[in-house]
């Protein structure tokens, strides 16, 4: 039977990162199509395909048929004119945050909605198939003049409970310019210390 | 090419049911709110914006690209009467499709400010 994440259909962007686990793509084109469809071949030529309007995203893709999850952190900085960080809050549906002002002390949140699930592919866009799960994301960076907007996220790639890459993206708008990507992946085997803190202080349940 | 960008700002505040309309110059549009155009998204200096994006097939998204549902309506509610919802969209919304998330905004939200910044 068909996951019904497979109604979402990722297409094109540029290949930031490939290997035998991960791949990372940004300047996706998210769609949806009415019927769940397997094969992501046949879902991109689908006659219902309907264009979301979000054509700039990144997309995680886990090269794992069992049990692939991502595990996501992020955390924001707005920048002012002055080059100075300003003090500020998120309101997201998750709850508000408040802004990085010192990147060297990032305040990172968990990236669900799903609590106790700390999974971003339990509640966030994504597309489950046999032999990978891949996700996507396209956050708003918009800055008023002057200012430049940057959301920060460490990314962690789960297979059969087992952490096997860290993914850090970074999305960012300067005042005037189109938004940009940088991403960046390293082999890893577990979550960091303070990614497992930040869960329990959010009441999430342990990772691995 | 490099497509032109632009970004529309509308303020629009809101008139709350049964009120008195409170014309306030050349800037007011009608009885349902008031319209200013600019090139550059505001800055509201002490007042909270709170981010959303709009697309016609999933509707609301805060910031971080959650979907706004019925179920998470509350915690992105208007934190204040003077708060201001920003909402990121694409280019080529229609009119129908903008008022839509407009009226969303209002009534789900209570927001009476809503600026409009078009997705580059």
């Amino acid at each position: 039977m068909p996951d019904p994440s497979q109604k979402n259909v990722f297409e094109g962007g540029k290949q930031e990162h490939n290997d035998d686990a991960v791949e990372v793509r940004t300047g996706v084109k998210y769609s949806v199509i009415s019927t769940p469809t397997p094969s992501a071949v046949e879902a991109c030529k689908d006659k219902s395909k309907t264009d979301t309007k979000y054509k700039d995203g990144i997309t995680i893709r886990i090269k794992c048929s069992k049990k692939p999850h991502l595990l996501q952190f992020i955390y924001r900085e707005l920048i002012g004119s002055d080059g100075k960080a300003i003090a500020d809050t998120v309101t997201t549906t998750g709850g508000t945050y408040d802004l990085t002002t010192d990147a060297t002390k990032p305040n990172w949140n968990a990236d669900s909605s799903a609590k106790p699930d700390p999974n971003y592919d339990a509640g966030f866009v994504h597309r489950l198939d046999a032999d990978a799960l891949t996700t996507f994301d396209e956050p708003t960076v918009a800055p008023g003049a002057g200012q430049t907007r940057r959301a920060t996220f460490k990314a962690y790639a789960i297979c059969d409970g087992k952490v096997v890459r860290e993914i850090t993206w970074v999305r960012e708008q300067k005042s005037g310019s189109d938004p940009t990507y940088k991403v960046s992946v390293t082999k890893s085997d577990n979550l960091p210390d303070w990614a497992k803190s930040q869960l329990k202080r959010q009441g999430y349940n342990e990772a691995p | 090419m490099r497509r032109h960008r632009f970004a529309i700002v509308l303020l629009f505040s809101l008139i709350l049911s049964g009120q008195q309309t409170k014309r306030k110059g050349s800037t007011h549009m009608s009885e349902e709110g008031q319209l200013l155009w600019g090139s550059v998204p505001r800055t509201f200096e002490g007042r909270r914006v709170v981010d959303f994006s709009y697309s016609p097939v999933l509707g609301l998204s805060d910031a971080d690209f959650h979907q706004v549902t019925a179920r998470n309506w509350d915690a992105m509610k208007s934190p204040a009467p003077d708060s201001v919802a920003r909402l990121d969209v694409p280019p080529d919304l229609t009119m129908q499709q903008l008022q839509e998330a407009i009226t969303l905004l209002r009534s789900k939200g209570g927001y009476r400010t809503i600026e409009i910044v078009v997705r580059r």
